[in-house]
Order: structure tokens, then C-alpha cells, then sequence
């Protein structure tokens, strides 16, 4: 239905006392500008008490105009179009309660009139009290109040919605089930949950269940492994008693006994066997024992006779042996005297030679003593010139008169001095030049001095000065400047000074004291000059000289002895030492052979000679033996015992051989093991018969008190149990199953309800979204409202995020487009869309504020807008006229 | 003229455990007072001997209390009990009858015949030839013994064992020890008292099972009764009369739904158990939601009466009608989903089946719960 406002007039209203006629209104954007607080708001709220509030309702207080009291009568008028069919309301509170429509050719009054509307645009009223945002249905969503843009609360609309969107999808009473199917899907997983925690896994009562039959099947299990135990100690019990009667009837142990004995007897007549064999081979051992002595008796007897001749051979040996070392020891001795004398010849040569060469040595000596004599007397001899030369330099160098350099200066500096305080006083001295010609004479007297002054000259006064002029006049000329007198005496002083260091140096003049100090200094020279030259000749000074020169003499003096001393030479070649010392050598060391062989054999000599000793010695001692006539006597007995042992010891082996055999064939080993072996059966027969019957003791003792405990009764209580768990665990099992399909299937299905649902909606959204936000997609919720919101970001990656979490500005935004897509439906579902937008988008920058004009402007096209702001300059672009509030 | 009272399989010391807490001791316990039921039946039959062919006990390892009751429930009658041990209560090594022995349980009169050895009663005439059974597992014929037994003239053969007789019985019978047909007359018995069928059953002339006095199966053979055995004098031919001692009466009931009249014919025989009824239901087939309903209220009725009652319904299909459907007012995608899940239980097989129905069942639940509520719900808030 097409709803288009044309007027609207209010009177009595707030600010509005006189009344404001609002008229022209288009079908499209209407958008009113005016400053703040000029009423835009008031006339916002006019429309909403218009449509909201009962005419009789007294919670329109705000309505009354300031200052007014209960006369007043706020009155709003309304000229609208409905798909080209005027209508009029006239609606007045407070003061005057009333309330009329006209809708063509219909009229409506008080109540009739309102619920008319309420029913026309989609809202409700309130009970009592106040109209609530619950009551505002439709209107509530599309007329947006100021500053409440960025909210959208769709709930009161929904319903609405659901009609408007389940007409085109033709789902009959899908908006009835979704509302009801909630509440049964909350009750169904409410059940679910009591059985399955989130995850699908049995919690509280059904966990309980499983856990029960577990536990149950597990003490069952205990329960019949006893059970199966007791049985089979029974079985045991039975198998025992049996072997037990058994072993008491056959008594295994007395075959084992006498068996026993039988082997027992047999064993003690082996053993006596073996106790003859014992004696017999002891006795055998015996003579043995006896012809062993006998033979080593025998064999003593003849090694005696053996030995005797052994004695006599040696003897003969060694005699041999004296002789010829005898001979050796004589030769041994000639050798050694012709060594001797080589020896001595050889040292006699060595003398010789040795004397020759120490002869040579001292000749050479003396030549060279003499030499260095020489040598030191002339050196001496320079040096003494030296010296004489220095002695008599130095003698000069002392005569001559003294000066010092220093005092050279000092006269030199007071002569300049002297001169210069001269030439002060003359330059301040009055100088008096004279030419005169030849005979003219004058006295000049000055300082009580008279000078007489001829030819040309010149003269300095230093004092008051008279010239006698020939003629007897006087001039008398006294010389200005004031220090003449101090000058003429510094000059004074100057030449005094000057004549007395002259003096103290002993000189006449600087010339003679420079002459003085130069001769002196040439002196030192010249001194220093000798002093180096006998430097050079005699380093060391001439005592040294003499010392040297004495030494030398007295070198050739000793030499000279020494060479008296010498013996003459001898006569025949001389050898030279080397060869003499080799000689010698040689000579001492054959002499060194000899002896040590002469030595040798000496000792063997001496050794020879003891042996032959020891041996005859021998000699005798073994033939006295032999003579011995007891041997004999011995030698006839210890013959005729080893024959009587030997027939003994033949015949006892014989025996021995057959008792041996017989024993061993009778296996006396084997006989003792039976023995134990038989021994062993018959303790462990015994023993494991005593065994068994205490075994059987033990087990009817068990088995008793097993038996006491009812197991098999307890068994068959416990398995009726586990049935009982098991029946209710699977019945809780069959229950969460049933509840988890159906809640799996009723969600299934109510979100593809919701989906279908939410299709045209979606695509209106779709329709908006992209003039804001290109590539963004928003999700709208179960409750038909926008949440979330999903656009690429910077890197082209699509984000998601909560509507609830934009900023103010993009919130309203959107949100404001969701009422556009809203509208869009409803008008398509033919209800009444006006759309009131009361200063929106304060809070939009420039470019957004921009794009969201052109969403508005195309909104514009299907519906009426009301558009109130404080901001013209924003909206001169949307190609309507901007109306005052006049 | 010999008068004996034939019985066996007591089962003394079953439990019954699977059954509700509540009625197993009942059930145990009447196992205990049958036996005194007995012996006052045999007091007041004035028999000779009571013949006890085997099963006396259920396991070996009872409680020495229960040991202790039933040889005390046999003092009602003074006369010879002569028992024999059956393959639950087999004479081992050690077994429940050398307990009791040890405990001096036993009375005097009661004789448990633990070897196969020929006993005299000189006093009543008789002999009796027993056929214990000494193992968990006899796989021979315990009776062969019998044909050459020799008694002393004049007296009663009478043959006491216990195992299934070849042949002649099901193979669904417990103990697998066999019994020659034909032993009473290659023994030359005069009678012969068998046990370990549980129900009353005839074998020939002279060859009875007694069956257990007190049913403890839900299988209807005749069970719950005792025999009256006359010999007029030895060869002659026994007059065995069966007589009721049972306190309860176990049934097996068995139903098929196909049809509303199936469920009504069902329920009224569930409305006729008692407190002597010990009953095992299976039902199978298919209902209706309505149905099932008024079925579960008559089960829940007959557990109260009936002595015990176990129901078995895992069989039984629950089939919505469209009435149902209807009356869940399930629109949109709830509609659906009940549309999915009878589909789902449609095939029976799978095991999807089974869950699709109890999901069906849980919201239709649901949907009932809140059926009020819709109704109510069409508000005005712009319809």
C-alpha cells in the first residue's frame, strides 16, 4: 500500500501555541531544515502521539505548551494518502480528548479511529500508561528518532517481518512454528543435557548407568573367578584323595626297601673284596720299597770301584799338566826382560830429544828479550825528548806572564766604556775647532790646564774654558749641556777604572794584555800539543818505559842462565820429540804384554801344581776304601736279599691282577649309587605321601570356608543386578539417542527455515550494501536483525566482525540501511512504509555521508522520506528544496 | 501296599535375581514352603518314603542359611526322605551335601544317598537303587548298575536317578546324562523315580518324572505337581497319581497387534492376572499412539496385581495415524521432522528404526504438552 503524507498541522503543541501548518509534502525525500531548537523535534513527536497515543491517554504531559495549564489542548492534524485515498486525522489530547479519521468516504471516531490506524500501519497500543517501544510495531522501526539511528531493536517488528517474508516463499505458518518449535527445541535439549554433556558424552544419570554396569560386570567377574576357583579346588580335593587311597593301598615304599636291601648286601660283599686288594697291594708297595734300596746298595758298591780308577787317571793328568806350564812360565820370562830394555833405550832417546828442542826454545827466548829491549830503549829515548820538550814548554807557559781571558774582556769592555763616556762628553762637549795659520798660537786653558793650540785641530771643553787671544783678550767658553761636568767625570771614572784593572792585570795597555792572553793561549797550545806527544810515545807514562826496558833486561839476563845450564848436546841425530815420545810409547806398552802374559801363566803354573797335589791325594784316599774287607761282606748280602724280593713281588702281582679283575666286573660304582639312588626314591616317596596328606588337610579347610560363603547364591543376586543396570542403562541410552536426532533434525530444519527466511531479506540488504561498503555482505541473526558483517580488508582477505563492535557512525549507517531493506519488504507485502529520519547521520564523514545520499535518494524512489536536520549545507545535493519550519 | 511321594528339582537356592527386588524373595521363598507343603502331604498321605530324584539344590554354594531352612522344612514329615544329588547339586568332593553333613544339618531321616549302592528298608519293604550324580558332567548311563543289583526277595525295587531319558525328551533339556528307556524293566524295577524335567511328565507304566513342585520356568509343561505313587506288591503295577502343590502359576503370553480388538483382547487378559500369576509378556506388531497408551496402563495395572510381571514390548512398532499426526499440530518444519521420523521406523530393520520411533515418541510427547498452548496462541499482534 502506498502511503504518502500531504500535511500536517499542529496547534497548541509545545512551542507551537499558534499553529504550524506543515503542507506539500511529495511522495519521495522531503527534507525540512531548520537551527536547533526551532521545533523539528516537536513536530517528529506530534506524528508518533498522533499514531501511538490514545486520545485519552495521560501520559502526554509533554505535549502541553509551556506555562500552560489544564486548558490546553494539544491538537496535531494529519492529511496522508493511501494508495490515492485521502485521509484525514484529527487527533487532540489533554484538554480537549479527541480523536476522528476520515479515510474516504468512511469515517471513524475516538477508539474505532485509533484501532483502525493501529491496525492500518502495523502497531499496537499500550494497556495503559505510556506507549512502549513494544507497541510501535512497523512505525517503531521505520520512523528513527533523534540520536537513536545507531540502535535497531527489530523484535517488536518481527512478527511483521515473518509475515512479510513468508508470503512471497509461500511457507504456510512457518512464522507459527518457528516461534513454537523454539520453545519445544529448548525443552527437548534441555533433556538431551540432562543425559549428554555439550560433547555428546553420557554425564549424571546415564554416566551413572554405565559406570553401574561396569562396576556390577566387574564384581561379577571377581565373583566367578572365585567361584571357578572353589571348583576347581574341588576338583583338586577329589584328584588328591584319589592318588592318597591309591599310594595307601600299594605302598610304593616297601618294594623300594627291600630292593634296598638287596643292593646293600651286595655292596658289602664287594667292599670286602676291595679290602683284600688294599692289603695285597700294600704289601706289594712294600717290597718294592725293599728292592730299591738293595739295587742303590749295590750300585754304591760298584761306583766305589769305578771311582778309584777314575782317581788315577787324574792324577796322571795333572803331572802333565805341572811340566807344561813349568815350560811355559820360563819362556814367559825371557820375553818379558827384552821388553825392559827396549823400554829403556826409548827413554834415553827421549831425554835427548826433549833437551835439544828446550835448547832451540831458549835461543828463541833470548832473541826476543833482546828485541823488546831495544825496542824500549829507543822509546824511552823519545820519550824522554818529549818529556824534556813539555818540561821546558810548561816552564815558558809558567814564566810568562798571566792572563786570564776573562780579564781580557774586562779590560776590553772598560776601555769601551772609557771611550764611550769619551764620546759623550765630546758630543756634549762644546767642540772647538781651530785652524790657525802657521805661527799663530793660542793658549787655551781649561780645568787649570793650558793647552796651546796651533795649526788645525780640534777641541772638546768639557768644562768652562779660556782662550787667550793673542792680543791679550780672553774668550772664555762655557759648554752648555747640563750633565758636562758627570760626563767629564764618568769619563774620569771610566779612564781610572780602565788604568786600574790595567794595573791588576799587570799590562800596560789592551793591546798588551790581548798580545799577553794570546801568547798564553798559544803556550797552552804548544803544551798540550807536547803533552800528546808524549801521549804517543809513552802511553803509559816513562816509568813505565823504564819498567819495560828493565824487564826486558833482566829476561835476557835469565834466559841467558838457563842456557848456561843446559848439558851439551849430545852427540848421533837427534830425534824430534814426537818421534821420541812414539818410541816410548810403543816400547812401554810391549813391555806391558809381556808382563801381563809372564803373569798369567805364572798362575797357571801354581794352579797346575795344586791340582797335581789334590789329585794324588785322591789317589790314596779311594784304593784305601777299596781295601776295606767289611765291603766284600756287605756286597754277598745285599745280592742274595734282591733275589728273595723279586720272587715275592712276582707271585703278590699275580694275585693282585685277579682280584682286581673280579671286582671290577661286579661294578661296586654302580652298586653305591643304587644305593643312594634307592635311598632318595624312598624318602621322597614317604615324604610326598606325608606331603599329600597335609595338602588334603589344607584344601578341606579351605574349601569349608569357601563353601560357607554362598558364593553361587551371591552370584546369582549380583547377575540379577547387572541385568537390572543393564536394562536401565539401555534404556537411558535409547532415550539420549531419540534426543539427540530429533534435536539434531529439529535445528536441521529450523535453520534452513530461518535461511529460506531470510532470503529476500538478505538480497534487499544486498541491494544497499555495496553503495557503502563495496564487496561487503552482512548476516542477518535469528531475529532478522543485522549481525554480522564480512568485507575484505586491506589485503583483500575477507574479515568478519560483529555489528555491535563498528563505530558510531558506521553503526548507524547500517543500521539505517537495514530499515531501508526492511521497508523495501514490508511495502512489498502491502503495508505502509514511511520512513521519519530525524537528524541522521550526524556522525557520518564526508565520503560516507556522500554514498549514503545516494542510498537515501534511491530508498526515496519506492518511499515516502521525512528527513529533519540542523544542516542544510549537508543536503542541497539530493535534488529536492530544502522547506523551512515557518 | 508301599505308599511314596515322588518330587524333585527343588532348586532350593535360586534367586530369582532378575526379577524385580520385590518379588524375588517371594519367589525364593515359596521354593521353601512347597517342601513343607510336601512333607504335610506326605504326613497326611501317611506315604511310606519320600523319593527326591535329584536338583534338591541349585548350586553347591548356598547360604548355610538356606541349608539350614530346607532340611528344617523337611521335619513335617518323620518318614524317610531318601535324596539324591542331581547335576546342580552333584556329590563332588566337596559339595553342598558334605556341608551340610559337616554342619549336622541333617536330620536323621532325611538320607541322602551319595553312592551308588543299594539301600535296604527292611521295615517298609523296599530297596532303593540310587543313581547319584558325582561330577558337574556325566556323560554315561549312572542306572546301568541297576539290571545287576540284586535285592532281597520280597521287597520293592524301587530306582531313584536322575538325567534325561533317550530319546524321549527334548533337546532343550539340562543335564546331559542319559537314561536307558527301558531301565525299569531291564532292572526289573517296580518303579522308577526320575528327575531334572521340570514338568510332570509319564515315561511309561513305571517310569515318571515328578517334575518341581514349585514352577520356576515360564514355560507351561506341567509343572507344580507331585506324584502319588501306590505298589500293591512288588511287580506289580504302580498307581501314580499327580497332585497339585504349586502356589503360583507362571505363564508365558504371547501377542501380536495387528488391530485396534488385537490391543482390547490383550488388555483384558491382562486385567485377569492375579496375585498368584508370575507372568512373562511379549508383545509384538504394531499400535497406534492411542493404543499404546491404554496398553501401557494396562500393563502398569497388571504389574501392581499380579505376583510379578515382565513385559516385553521391543517388538511392537508404534504407527502414528494420521489422526495422530494431525492432533500434534506440527506445522512447518515440526510437521516435517514427524513426517521424516515415521518414515525412518518404517523399515524395521535397521537399527535407525528403533531410534526414529522412540524420537517419534518424545515429541509427540512434546507437541501434546504444548497442544493447549497453541490453541491460544493465535494473539492478535497483526495476524
Amino acid at each position: 500500500m502506498k502511503l504518502q503524507i500531504t500535511r500536517l498541522r499542529v496547534e497548541q503543541l509545545r512551542r507551537f501555541r499558534a499553529p504550524l501548518e506543515l503542507g506539500g509534502f511529495e511522495a519521495g525525500l522531503n527534507i525540512v531544515a531548520a537551527a536547533n531548537e526551532t521545533g523539528k523535534s516537536t513536530l517528529v513527536r506530534a506524528i508518533r502521539a498522533a499514531f501511538f497515543e490514545r486520545h485519552r491517554s495521560t501520559a502526554v504531559e509533554d505535549l502541553r505548551p509551556w506555562g500552560e495549564g489544564s486548558g490546553a489542548a494539544p491538537q496535531v492534524e494529519l492529511d496522508f494518502l493511501i494508495d490515492g485515498q485521502s485521509h484525514r486525522l484529527v487527533k487532540s489530547f489533554l484538554g480537549k480528548k479527541r480523536c476522528t479519521l476520515v479515510a474516504g468516504a468512511r469515517s471513524f471516531d475516538g477508539t474505532d479511529a485509533e484501532d483502525h490506524l493501529a491496525q492500518l500501519f502495523g502497531f499496537s497500543f499500550a494497556g495503559k500508561g505510556a506507549s512502549k517501544p513494544e507497541n510501535w510495531g512497523i512505525p517503531g522501526l521505520l520512523w528513527v528518532e533523534q540520536g537513536r539511528g545507531q540502535e535497531l531493536d527489530v523484535s517488536h517488528a518481527r512478527d511483521h517481518l515473518h509475515d512479510a517474508l513468508r508470503e512471497p516463499a509461500g511457507d504456510s505458518a512457518a512464522a507459527l512454528a518457528a516461534s513454537g518449535g523454539d520453545a519445544i527445541l529448548e525443552s527437548l535439549r534441555a533433556q538431551r543435557d540432562e543425559l549428554l554433556t555439550s560433547t555428546g558424552k553420557p554425564r549424571a544419570a546415564h554416566a551413572e548407568a554405565i559406570a553401574q554396569v561396569a562396576h556390577l560386570q566387574a564384581e561379577l567377574g571377581a565373583l566367578d573367578t572365585q567361584i571357578t576357583a572353589y571348583r576347581q579346588q574341588v576338583d583338586q580335593l577329589a584328584e588328591m584323595r584319589q592318588q592318597h587311597r591309591a599310594d595307601e593301598t600299594t605302598r610304593p615304599w616297601e618294594a623300594l626297601r627291600q630292593e634296598l636291601q638287596a643292593a646293600q648286601n651286595r655292596n658289602e660283599a664287594l667292599q670286602a673284596g676291595q679290602e683284600q686288594l688294599r692289603n695285597d697291594r700294600a704289601r706289594l708297595h712294600q717290597l718294592q720299597e725293599t728292592k730299591e734300596l738293595l739295587a742303590k746298595e749295590l750300585a754304591g758298591l760298584a761306583q766305589q770301584q769305578s771311582m778309584a780308577q777314575a782317581r788315577e787317571r787324574a792324577c796322571e793328568e795333572a803331572a802333565k799338566q805341572v811340566q807344561d806350564s813349568d815350560a811355559a812360565a820360563a819362556h814367559a820370562r825371557q820375553y818379558a826382560a827384552d821388553a825392559q830394555r827396549r823400554v829403556d833405550s826409548a827413554r834415553e832417546a827421549w831425554r835427548a830429544a826433549s833437551q835439544e828442542a828446550q835448547r832451540r826454545n831458549l835461543q828463541q827466548l833470548q832473541q826476543q828479550a833482546q828485541a823488546d829491549a831495544a825496542r824500549s830503549a829507543e822509546s824511552l829515548e823519545r820519550a824522554q825528548e818529549a818529556n824534556e820538550r813539555l818540561a821546558a814548554l810548561q816552564a815558558t807557559a809558567a814564566a810568562a806572564p798571566k792572563i786570564r781571558s776573562a780579564d781580557v774582556e774586562r779590560l776590553l769592555k772598560l776601555e769601551r766604556a772609557e771611550r764611550d763616556a769619551d764620546l759623550r762628553r765630546q758630543a756634549v762637549a762644546t767642540r772647538l775647532r781651530f785652524v790657525l795659520p802657521e805661527g799663530q798660537v793660542l793658549a787655551l786653558r781649561a780645568r787649570d790646564e793650558v793647552h796651546d793650540l796651533s795649526g788645525q785641530g780640534e777641541r772638546l771643553l768639557d768644562s768652562p774654558a779660556t782662550l787667550h787671544l793673542p792680543g791679550g783678550g780672553e774668550l772664555i767658553i762655557t759648554p752648555g749641556g747640563d750633565d758636562l761636568v758627570a760626563l767629564a767625570r764618568a769619563h774620569g771614572d771610566a779612564r781610572d777604572a780602565l788604568h786600574a784593572a790595567l794595573q791588576a792585570c799587570g799590562v800596560d795597555g789592551i793591546a798588551q794584555a790581548q798580545a799577553r792572553l794570546s801568547a798564553s793561549v798559544d803556550l797552552d797550545a804548544q803544551v798540550k800539543l807536547a803533552q800528546q806527544a808524549l801521549g804517543i810515545v809513552a802511553p803509559r807514562g816513562l816509568e813505565a818505559l823504564r819498567g819495560e826496558l828493565a824487564q826486558a833486561q833482566v829476561r835476557i839476563a835469565t834466559v841467558q842462565a838457563a842456557q848456561e845450564r843446559l848439558p851439551a848436546a849430545s852427540a848421533g841425530p837427534a830425534l824430534s820429540i814426537e818421534e821420541a815420545e812414539a818410541g816410548q810409547g810403543a816400547a812401554v806398552a810391549a813391555e806391558q804384554a809381556t808382563q801381563k802374559t809372564l803373569t798369567e801363566v805364572l798362575r797357571r803354573q801354581s794352579v797346575a801344581q795344586e791340582a797335581s797335589e789334590t789329585a794324588r791325594r785322591e789317589l790314596a784316599a779311594a784304593q784305601a776304601t777299596l781295601a776295606d774287607p767289611g765291603r766284600q761282606q756287605r756286597h754277598a748280602q745285599a745280592s742274595q736279599q734282591w733275589l728273595a724280593v723279586g720272587a715275592e713281588a712276582e707271585a703278590l702281582t699275580a694275585r693282585i691282577d685277579l682280584t682286581n679283575a673280579d671286582v671290577q666286573a661286579a661294578r661296586p660304582d654302580i652298586v653305591l649309587q643304587d644305593i643312594d639312588r634307592l635311598q632318595r626314591s624312598i624318602e621322597q616317596v614317604t615324604r610326598n605321601h606325608q606331603q599329600r596328606r597335609e595338602q588334603l588337610l589344607l584344601l578341606e579347610n579351605t574349601l569349608q570356608q569357601a563353601g560357607a560363603q554362598g558364593l553361587e547364591e551371591q552370584r546369582e543376586a549380583l547377575a540379577g543386578q547387572l541385568a537390572q543396570a543393564q536394562r536401565r542403562h539401555d534404556d537411558l541410552q535409547r532415550r539420549a539417542d531419540a534426543l539427540t536426532l530429533l534435536c539434531d533434525k529439529l535445528e536441521q530444519k529450523r535453520q534452513a527455515t530461518l535461511t529460506r527466511l531470510q532470503a529476500p531479506l538478505q538480497a534487499r540488504m544486498q541491494h544497499y550494501l555495496p553503495l557503502l561498503m563495496p564487496g561487503a555482505t552482512v548476516q542477518m541473526d535469528a531475529g532478522l536483525a543485522p549481525a554480522t558483517l564480512t568485507r575484505p580488508n586491506a589485503a583483500g582477505v575477507a574479515e568478519s566482525g560483529q555489528l555491535q563492535e563498528l563505530s558510531f557512525g558506521a553503526r548507524e549507517q547500517l543500521r539505517l540501511i537495514s530499515r531501508f531493506a526492511y521497508a523495501d519488504l514490508l511495502q512489498e507485502a502491502d503495508r505502509p512504509t514511511l520512513l521519519i529520519l530525524d537528524d541522521a547521520l550526524v556522525h557520518s564523514d564526508a565520503p560516507r555521508l556522500a554514498q549514503m545520499k545516494r542510498v537515501l535518494f534511491d530508498a526515496a524512489q519506492r518511499h515516502q522520506v521525512l528527513l529533519f536536520t540542523c544542516h542544510p549545507e549537508d543536503w542541497r545535493d539530493m535534488g529536492v528544496a530544502l522547506r523551512p519550519l515557518t | 501296599m508301599t505308599r511314596f511321594l515322588h518330587s524333585a528339582d527343588w532348586q532350593i537356592g535360586r534367586q530369582f535375581a532378575t526379577f524385580d527386588p520385590e518379588h524375588a524373595p517371594i519367589l525364593a521363598e515359596a521354593r521353601i514352603t512347597v517342601v513343607e507343603r510336601l512333607a504335610a502331604l506326605a504326613t497326611e498321605q501317611r506315604v511310606d518314603a519320600v523319593l527326591v530324584a535329584g536338583d534338591v539344590f541349585d548350586v553347591q554354594t548356598v547360604s548355610e542359611r538356606t541349608l539350614r531352612r530346607l532340611f528344617n522344612a523337611l521335619s513335617g514329615y518323620a518318614g524317610p526322605w531318601l535324596m539324591i544329588p542331581g547335576n546342580h547339586d552333584a556329590a563332588l568332593a566337596e559339595s553342598v551335601w558334605t556341608r551340610a553333613q559337616r554342619l549336622g544339618a541333617v536330620p536323621a531321616n532325611v538320607h541322602p544317598l551319595l553312592a551308588p549302592e543299594l539301600r535296604v528298608f527292611e521295615s517298609q519293604g523296599f530297596a532303593v537303587l540310587p543313581a547319584p550324580l558325582a561330577q558337574r558332567h556325566t556323560y554315561n548311563d549312572l542306572t546301568a548298575w541297576f539290571d545287576a543289583a540284586e535285592t532281597p526277595a520280597g521287597m520293592l525295587r524301587i530306582g531313584l536317578a536322575h538325567g534325561s531319558v533317550q530319546g524321549l525328551l527334548p533337546e532343550d533339556i539340562d543335564s546331559t546324562n542319559p537314561i536307558a528307556p527301558d531301565r525299569a524293566s531291564t532292572a526289573r524295577l517296580d518303579y522308577l523315580a526320575l528327575g531334572d524335567w521340570h514338568g510332570c511328565k509319564r515315561i511309561d507304566a513305571r517310569t515318571w518324572y515328578a517334575g518341581t513342585p514349585e514352577p520356576d520356568r515360564f514355560k507351561d509343561n506341567g509343572a507344580g505337581q507331585a506324584l502319588l505313587v501306590d505298589i500293591a506288591a512288588p511287580g506289580a503295577e504302580p498307581q501314580v497319581t499327580p497332585v497339585a502343590v504349586a502356589r503360583f502359576r507362571w505363564q508365558s503370553i504371547i501377542a501380536a497387534l495387528q488391530v485396534a480388538s488385537d490391543a482390547d483382547a490383550l488388555t483384558a487378559q491382562l486385567d485377569q492376572l492375579d496375585s498368584h500369576d508370575v507372568a512373562d509378556l511379549r508383545v509384538q506388531g504394531r499400535i497406534d499412539v492411542a493404543g499404546l497408551q491404554r496398553l501401557q496402563a494396562a500393563i502398569g495395572r497388571a504389574e501392581a496385581r499380579a505376583r510379578h510381571l515382565q513385559a516385553d514390548l521391543s517388538a511392537l512398532r508404534l504407527v502414528p495415524t494420521d489422526e495422530d499426526i494431525a492432533g500434534l499440530q506440527a506445522d512447518g518444519y515440526l510437521g516435517e521432522v514427524v513426517q521424516e521420523l515415521r518414515d525412518a521406523q518404517a523399515s524395521h530393520d535397521s537399527p535407525g528404526a528403533r531410534v526414529a520411533q522412540d524420537a517419534l515418541a518424545l515429541l509427540a510427547g512434546e507437541l501434546a504438552k504444548r497442544a493447549p498452548a497453541a490453541s491460544a496462541a493465535a494473539t492478535p499482534e497483526g495476524v
